[in-house]
């Protein structure tokens, strides 16, 4: 039993074809599997589980690392030296060295109250 | 469907660029293959039962990988590849515990009844696809990729891992046992 080959789904001849192998076999071009009802319904479904899982998974894994680097860093915060401004001088080290000239707060208080008796006293 | 490949690049850009549930655009692509892919696995695979499903795999594989698609070949040949892919690992986890489809009820024409003319393209359809059934799998995956799916020698042999002059015969041996058979319906 022979079919046409419908010409709308007949496909152009492919360039390489070779004439040694015999004509292709067009009839395969009119098969047709048509989706079942809810096909789009299940495969978003599908795609959605699949995102979930990814995700979970993502969080699986980065969850707990974040957590260790977390604690590592809480653990560590205090040995490590604290950050200073550029261009500022510890001042316990100010006041051992004694080449740098005295500043006024390292002599004076700041506020007047230990400086003297106030004025009206 | 062939008619504008440019379509496809356009709904591809549109869905990498959509924003996380919006699916439309991928809707669209899916609208525009599923027939093609899902036709494409029941004759690879011989199994009505598990093509749509196979089908779904492969729309999910490329929903989640079109980020990763850069563009250097088609979106068609590219979704063609996933697909072949799909279903030659499927038909390889299979080989040692398949249950043939090909005795699945199915239309037969009963001699003598005159049947309407798409009632008569079904039973037509149910016999090419008997017949593209009883091949062979060495010889009816190479068929298919060729004469269903366009492929080129070059690309069928590089996924099948086979030579390109074994390639030729197992397609050319492939037509001959499918007229073989289709011709005794």
């Amino acid at each position: 039993m022979a079919i046409p080959p419908d010409p709308a789904l007949t496909p152009p001849p492919l360039d390489d074809e070779d004439p040694d192998l015999g004509p292709p076999v067009l009839e395969l071009q009119v098969l047709r599997a048509p989706p079942t009802p809810g096909f789009h319904r299940r495969l978003t479904r599908r795609i959605e589980r699949r995102r979930v899982a990814a995700d979970l998974t993502t969080l699986g894994v980065t969850g707990p690392l974040t957590a260790v680097v977390e604690v590592l860093a809480g653990l560590l915060k205090p040995a490590l030296p604290t950050p200073r401004r550029a261009g500022s001088r510890d001042r316990m080290a100010r006041r051992h060295d004694t080449s740098a000239p005295p500043r006024p707060e390292d002599s004076e208080p700041k506020n007047g109250a230990e400086a003297g008796p106030r004025q009206g006293e | 469907m062939h008619d504008l490949p440019d379509a496809d690049e356009l709904l591809v850009s549109q869905a990498r660029r959509a924003l996380p549930g919006d699916t439309r655009a991928f809707e669209q692509l899916v609208a525009r293959h599923r027939d093609h892919v899902i036709t494409n696995c029941r004759c690879i695979t011989r199994s009505p039962a598990d093509a749509e499903d196979l089908a779904q795999d492969v729309f999910v594989k490329i929903f989640f990988a079109l980020d990763g698609f850069e563009g250097r070949s088609s979106f068609r040949t590219w979704m063609r590849r996933i697909k072949l892919n799909h279903c030659i690992n499927w038909l390889e986890r299979q080989k040692h515990r398949r249950t043939s489809d090909i005795d699945a009820p199915g239309m037969e024409a009963v001699p003598g009844m005159r049947v309407a003319p798409e009632a008569e393209q079904r039973l037509m359809r149910a016999d090419i696809q008997a017949a593209l059934d009883a091949v062979p799998d060495t010889l009816r995956v190479p068929l298919v990729m060729r004469d269903l799916d366009q492929l080129s020698y070059e690309v069928i042999a590089e996924m099948l891992g086979i030579s390109l002059s074994a390639t030729k015969m197992r397609i050319k041996r492939g037509r001959e046992a499918f007229r073989a058979v289709y011709s005794a319906t």
